[in-house]
């Protein structure tokens, strides 16, 4: 029994007070792989809590690199000294910076201004280290050192007593504190870690202390021996004032007791002086007039039972759970006499289990984490993160960052006797590198199987697949806890982008046999499972598609559409169907048994220890991305225009018929179809020809090929049809009904949860009332949002006209006043408040009477009050124009209705009009790009493979001169396969390896289109008339130069771990620009600060014996810059910590001058007091450096103390002198 | 009783009376009563002192050490200092009151100093009331801050006169219990960490160091707001960081 009170004794104290910042194991782990991998820390050197934070700080400069975002947002920062509104050394965009700022901003990042650069700030009048900016320390009084980590030899803390009580302070701090108790300073530099720090409170010698005497007795004190000192008492170690020895008035154990700043109830005697711990059995606890251990008192409980023992013994302990308190009817002590007992600190959790004191337990306002089932990440809409803790018996909550932009995580450790301790706390969601990760599976050549291997390395992300049939089979990298979805932020649209990554078309063949229709390709996707798991894909992205919110209510936030009629399925079912709704409702219910474990994270943790740039460049592309992504388009029109890769003559085949989502997915067919169809018509083939028919460009084929099906081989018809699962962001239902039910489930109400109560539902913060609410505003608005024009987007030469209420048409300056198919242009409605709006076009069934729900959405579906489309004409022949009649005008009309935030909506669409006629596709193919963009090559390059885009299927050829496409001689393998994505493009892709036979070489290429029509009809394909020109050059090889230290230097520190800035630069290769890291082990991790052509990384913690070497450092450097030159260095130099007092080597008397040498340069001090005097009130010796002097006249006893540059002195004097005369 | 008992009798109260002649002779010194007017100044200045500085702490305290805030998060209509912000998003808090006790002692001297100036005028005044002459000259006071204390000196020198009656002070040294101090340097050691490691484990801490009850509350726009109570005496101190802030939305 008392060895399992020990093993959780142990267990908690572990917990709780050596690894109090953060989750025990979770520091132990990334600790011991930091000691045996990264740097060996000195043991003593720093506190638990120190380094625990400087590996710590490792992660949050690693995610929050400054650097690293700048460089990925593209913007140019500025900083500011003094904001107008009071704010000091902040960064702004440089664009806005001026006008935030009292003075001018300087156009630098803060670090690299000498006003803010991050250091120490030693305040010499209260002993304290803050990391602060440079100029608010020194403008405040404060000194201020370029080091930013706090290795400053004066900011080395380490254990003062004061009186009964220890601080782990500096020493300045020690000296100042001790100096206004009115005692003497103990500084115990020996005591190294704040925890022995801690623990030393504990075991501080007590005793009796006889102040005077009074009647013959003794007046007694118990009390520390400093404190003793203070009142110039006699100090009895160990006695209690009531020991018959010391012949006091005091009487034994009179009554019982608290002690302010003790956990124990205590026995008092007579004269009020505090006695042993508290035990029923008195003359256990009176233990002869001596003082009793802690350890030695009566036992409170055990493990199993820690208050078994409450009745008769006050030996409580804070850390365990229990502290000295009054009374109450169920916690008290047997003796009734008695008013004090060890109360119990332990909580009741909302699941109605037991909590320790300082247990802390993640709470979800859903289920979080992935639904083994159906692999679906759990978060819901509005749900937040929080952390519960048990102190002093009471639960508290602390909420993580909403949007869910934090996570909480915990680790719950088994401390025996089938109890679990968890540690819980929020940290960063880095959800949103998936997003990050899925962008990669698009571009050209994606190597999945390593993309997926990022993102299973990536603690919050999974591979989410989702397979209907072995044709259709979609995996993407979703977060497994998705960030929420804010939509009050500015580029809203990214939303759409972001869900529009679930929106798929899967296309469906039927074929007509002799026993009737019959599918043969992709036929589940027919069925409702189809939905339902491409709505799984579609809400683990994040708040997108058909999901409950946390309180379980459930939004269809997807659309599902189709294009032409199945001849073997009613689709009306599957079209409403309503996918996620069962399965999310459940979600909504958190359970005990849900939370996020740490171990996942720890290793990352790790992991970032040795990769923390790259992490740093993989978090900051997110950000990027998520800053950066524009769009004022809806995802769906803007892929029309992306459509356009096609030749246009071909865009008969997509599907305006079937909406403007038809014309999303237009791919490419396959030349050698035709041969395959003469052969037979196998399931591959019937595929084939499914992929055939909806690669429009390909339709002439697909005719022939239905010919050849028809009436050469003589199988029936075929039947295609595609549904499209369209992925939405989620939003919440209208109204606001259900506003008032944010923090009605204890919990703080949040802007997002109140959000996602309903439409209308408005957070007010706390500025007012110190509470959240969410209130039902616009409650009574039944009024639809009034629609007009958008003004101010519409191209030259286009104007709005026959602007009614019901509607507006477009018309161009041209004499008819139609406008071009093929074209682009941007028009747009303004709403007079924010609304929904959905649109149909011409051609659509039944326009007039589709519902709300049924159209299709504009904005994503988005809450706005402008809607701007970019809209891609369709070309004439969609509406059944033929092509015999090629000056056909159609008039084009696109039907919308908006929907306010309570759901009510214009009863009437408003139309907008324009007329349509046919456009010409006469222009050549137009080459977007290339890859590699940039015209360098490594210096010892020959040979250089280039990847052109194009933006229709094409044939391309190059040459070293300009000339035209016959004439060139060289050939592009253009690929016959799909438009990949090639920026935000749909394009073609063509390859080719160029010779480089001198250092720059200029290259001209030039396409043909129409590849279909190659010695079919020459005549129409369209050639480029110009080239698309670049110029390669070899460039210098790359160099390192000016490494800091540099070779053979000596670094010599006061403090250990030191820090060390390595430093050097780069030139040759890309101008100079390269990315360096330094080598651990057998990896390479990259500089915090490079990219450029100066490089620079701080290591914080170099000691005597660390992976870099023992005295003499070896760092391996290598840099890079992005065309791969490749160049590598070492940085040799040595360390030197002096953490030793100055020596004194010799002393003399020369013409009564006392001469003091000493082993190395220092000050010398000397008091006449005694030995262990304090420094500080010494008298200073003449000299500064080896030799120190002081008249010596007087033959009195002199102490003498050095210290040395970084504060080294001893802890009393180093030599005594006393002059002799003879 | 007889004569003899009664004679013993007027014996014992005649020595009691000449002892007790002989020690009010001699402990004459130590009965004198203090004039009034010492008192009255005395206990006047320290009470003066003592509510202005306590009524400045109980402003500064809840919003974060100044009397007017400048740069603050507004948190039940109370004005909360910002002690460490990064107005951008995802790098940690910068320090904005590096040198805090300075700052706030300085807030405290500026706040009660004048009122500590008139109440003395105004005592001053009562004086010259009561007839007495008054010289005195110019205030200087200084603020210390200490565990549990701030320090007082008042360094005014007054003579006041009345007839053969002259009474001088010139330093009035006051302590007055309060925990600012214990709150602030709780402060700064969170303020440090959340500008170092964009977070600060508060429970782990008051495991440690009950004396101050620390709790954090997280606005939805990523604020965070400590608020600090000292245990024994219930004085709170509040304080707003953004630091680490993760955009919200996807």
């Amino acid at each position: 029994m008392k060895k399992n009170e020990s093993f959780k004794a142990i267990v908690q104290i572990i917990l709780l007070i050596g690894m109090i910042f953060a989750f025990s194991y979770f520091i132990r782990e990334s600790f011991e792989i930091r000691e045996k991998n990264v740097i060996e820390q000195k043991k003593n050197s720093k506190s638990k809590i120190e380094i625990f934070m400087l590996f710590y700080e490792k992660l949050v400069k690693s995610i929050f690199s400054e650097k690293g975002l700048v460089s990925a947002q593209e913007e140019v920062i500025a900083t500011c000294i003094e904001t107008k509104d009071g704010k000091y050394c902040q960064e702004y965009n440089s664009s806005i910076c001026n006008s935030i700022c009292k003075d001018n901003c300087i156009p630098l990042e803060m670090d690299e201004t000498e006003e803010c650069k991050i250091g120490t700030c030693f305040d010499n009048f209260e002993g304290n280290c803050i990391i602060s900016p440079k100029k608010r320390c020194e403008q405040k009084g404060g000194i201020w050192y370029n080091e930013p980590n706090g290795n400053v030899n004066v900011c080395e803390k380490r254990c003062c007593i004061i009186g009964e009580k220890t601080e782990f302070v500096t020493e300045k701090r020690c000296e100042i504190l001790s100096k206004r108790k009115g005692i003497e300073m103990n500084f115990k530099r020996e005591i190294t870690n704040e925890i022995d720090c801690w623990l030393a409170t504990k075991t501080q010698e007590e005793g009796a202390c006889i102040i005077g005497k009074e009647d013959d007795y003794n007046v007694c004190k118990f009390g520390t021996r400093q404190e003793c000192e203070q009142k110039r008492g006699e100090f009895y170690p160990n006695y209690l004032c009531s020991n018959p020895e010391l012949k006091t008035k005091c009487e034994r154990q009179k009554s019982s007791g608290c002690v302010k700043g003790k956990d124990e109830v205590y026995w008092f005697d007579s004269c009020g002086n505090r006695e042993n711990i508290y035990d029923a059995n008195k003359a256990r606890s009176w233990n002869n007039g001596m003082v009793l251990s802690k350890e030695k008192s009566c036992s409170l409980g055990t493990a199993n039972n820690p208050f078994m023992n409450r009745g008769t013994c006050g030996n409580c302990d804070y850390m365990l759970g229990s502290i000295c308190g009054n009374k109450t009817n169920e916690q008290k002590l047997d003796d009734s006499m008695q008013n004090f007992v060890c109360r119990d600190l332990s909580c009741i959790d909302e699941w109605g289990n037991k909590r320790e004191h300082g247990e802390t337990w993640c709470h979800y306002q859903s289920l979080t984490g992935i639904d083994n089932k159906t692999m679906n990440a759990m978060d819901l809409p509005g749900s937040r993160h929080f952390v519960m803790s048990c102190v002093d018996g009471v639960v508290r909550i602390q909420p993580c960052q909403d949007y869910r932009a934090e996570v909480c995580r915990e680790a719950r450790i088994d401390i025996g006797m089938g109890k679990l301790f968890s540690q819980a706390g929020c940290s960063a969601n880095r959800g949103s590198e998936c997003v990050e990760i899925n962008e990669k599976l698009k571009e050209k050549k994606a190597d999945k199987t390593k993309i997926f291997e990022e993102c299973i390395k990536n603690p919050d992300c999974y591979i989410k697949n989702v397979s209907i049939s072995k044709k259709f089979a979609v995996a993407e990298c979703a977060p497994k806890y998705p960030v929420g979805f804010n939509r009050d932020r500015e580029d809203i649209e990214s939303v759409e982008e972001k869900c529009g990554f679930a929106t798929k078309k899967c296309k469906v063949a039927e074929v007509k046999t002799t026993s009737g229709w019959d599918c043969k390709v992709n036929c589940d996707c027919l069925k409702e499972e189809f939905i339902e798991k491409m709505n799984d894909m579609c809400i683990s992205l994040g708040d997108c598609g058909g999901k409950a919110n946390y309180l379980g209510d459930y939004v269809k936030n997807f659309k599902v559409s189709k294009q032409g009629n199945s001849k073997t399925k009613n689709l009306k079912k599957l079209l409403n169907y309503d996918a996620g709704k069962e399965i999310t409702i459940i979600y909504a219910n958190e359970t005990k048994d849900n939370f996020i474990d740490i171990n996942p994270y720890a290793q990352l943790y790790a992991e970032i220890l040795l990769k923390n740039e790259s992490l740093t460049e993989k978090f900051l592309k997110i950000i990027s991305k998520i800053k950066g992504t524009s769009g004022s388009t809806t995802a769906i029109l803007k892929r029309q225009v992306e459509a356009k890769q096609g030749p246009a003559s071909l865009k008969i085949a997509g599907a305006i018929v079937g909406g403007p989502i038809g014309l999303i997915l237009l791919g490419t067919g396959n030349a050698n179809i035709l041969d395959r169809f003469s052969r037979g018509l196998s399931e591959e083939e019937v595929n084939a020809l499914t992929a055939l028919v909806y690669a429009p460009w390909t339709a002439p084929y697909a005719i022939i090929a239905v010919i050849i099906m028809v009436y050469g081989i003589g199988i029936g018809d075929t039947n295609r049809v595609s549904i499209t699962y369209e992925c939405l962001p989620w939003q919440a239902k209208y109204g606001g009904e259900n506003c008032w039910k944010c923090g009605s489930d204890g919990l703080p109400c949040g802007k997002y949860a109140c959000e996602s109560l309903g439409r209308e539902c408005k957070y007010f913060d706390e500025s007012e009332t110190g509470i959240a609410s969410c209130r039902w505003v616009n409650k009574n608005d039944v009024v639809p949002p009034k629609i007009k024009q958008l003004d101010g987007v519409l191209p030259e030469g286009y104007s709005y006209v026959d602007i009614t209420d019901r509607g507006f048409t477009i018309k161009t300056n041209e004499e008819d006043g139609c406008i071009k198919s093929y074209y682009k242009f941007n028009f747009g409605i303004a709403l007079d408040k924010l609304g929904q709006c959905s649109y149909i076009v011409s051609g659509e069934e039944t326009e007039e009477i589709v519902a709300f729900d049924d159209m299709h959405a504009l904005s994503g579906g988005l809450f706005k009050d402008n809607h701007k489309i970019e809209f891609f004409v369709p070309s004439p022949e969609s509406f059944g124009a033929t092509l015999s009649k090629p000056n056909e005008k159609i008039d084009f009309k696109i039907f919308i209705k908006c929907r306010n935030g309570n759901g009510y909506e214009n009863p009437v669409n408003y139309v907008v009009s324009m007329c349509i006629k046919p456009g010409e596709d006469n222009s050549g193919p137009i080459v977007l790009g290339k890859i590699p963009e940039i015209n360098f090559v490594k210096a010892d390059t020959n040979l250089q493979e280039i990847s052109i885009f194009v933006n229709e299927p094409a044939e391309c050829k190059w040459d070293y001169e300009n000339k035209d496409y016959e004439s060139m001689k060289n050939v592009f393998d253009c690929a016959d396969e799909d438009a990949i994505r090639f920026k935000s493009y749909l394009a073609y892709e063509c390859n080719a390896t160029i010779n480089l036979i001198k250092n720059e070489e200029n290259i001209y290429v030039r396409c043909i289109d129409q590849p279909w029509l190659k010695g079919v009809d020459e005549g129409k394909r369209n050639t480029m008339t110009n080239s698309y020109s670049f110029t390669l050059k070899k460039t210098n090889p790359l160099k390192i130069t000016n490494i800091e230290p540099g070779n053979g230097s000596v670094l010599v520190s006061g403090v250990e771990p030191m820090s060390v800035k390595l430093s050097l630069k780069t030139t040759g290769g890309l101008n100079g620009n390269a990315k360096c890291s330094y080598k651990v082990g057998e990896s390479f991790i990259r500089f915090m600060e490079t990219g450029k052509n100066v490089h620079k990384q701080i290591f914080n913690a170099i000691t005597r014996n660390d992976i870099f070497g023992s005295e003499e450092k070896r760092i391996v450097i290598k840099c890079e810059d992005e065309i791969g030159n490749v160049a590598e260095d070492v940085s040799l130099f040595s360390v030197r910590i002096d953490n030793e007092e100055p020596k004194i080597t010799r002393v003399y008397n020369k013409n009564n001058v006392l001469y003091v040498i000493t082993n190395e340069k220092a000050e010398c001090v000397y008091s006449f007091e005694k030995c262990d005097f304090n420094y500080a009130n010494g008298t200073l010796m003449q000299g500064n450096a080896f030799v120190h002097s002081e008249n010596f006249a007087k033959k009195q006893t002199r102490y003498i103390m050095c210290k040395d540059e970084f504060e080294n002195k001893p802890g009393q004097c180093a030599i005594s002198v006393r002059g002799v005369n003879f | 009783m007889g004569k003899r008992g009664q004679i013993a009798i007027y014996v014992i109260i005649a020595v009691i009376i000449v002892v007790g002649f002989l020690v009010f002779l001699f402990m004459r010194e130590r009965f004198v009563p203090v004039p009034s007017v010492e008192v009255d100044l005395k206990s006047g200045i320290e009470k003066c002192v003592r509510d202005s500085v306590n009524e400045a702490t109980d402003i500064m305290l809840p919003q974060g050490g100044f009397i007017e805030p400048k740069n603050y998060k507004l948190f039940n209509k109370t004005k909360i200092t910002y002690l460490c912000e990064n107005a951008g998003n995802y790098k940690p808090c910068i320090n904005q009151h590096p040198m805090l006790i300075n700052e706030i002692n300085n807030e405290i001297l500026i706040y009660a100093e004048p009122k500590i100036e008139n109440c003395i005028n105004n005592l001053i005044f009562a004086l010259k009331r009561k007839n007495y002459e008054i010289k005195s000259e110019k205030t200087n006071i200084s603020i210390s801050m200490t565990k549990g204390k701030i320090i007082v000196d008042v360094e005014k020198k007054i003579i006041a006169s009345k007839g053969e009656t002259k009474i001088s002070f010139d330093k009035f040294l006051i302590e007055i219990t309060n925990p600012a101090y214990d709150l602030i340097n709780v402060a700064i050691e969170i303020v440090n960490n959340e500008a170092k490691y964009c977070s600060f484990e508060y429970t782990g801490y008051m495991m440690m160091y009950p004396e101050i009850d620390i709790r954090l509350y997280v606005t939805s726009d990523s604020v965070k707001l400590y608020s600090l109570k000292d245990i024994s005496s219930g004085k709170k101190m509040n304080f707003a960081v953004r630091g680490c802030v993760i955009p919200v939305g996807f």
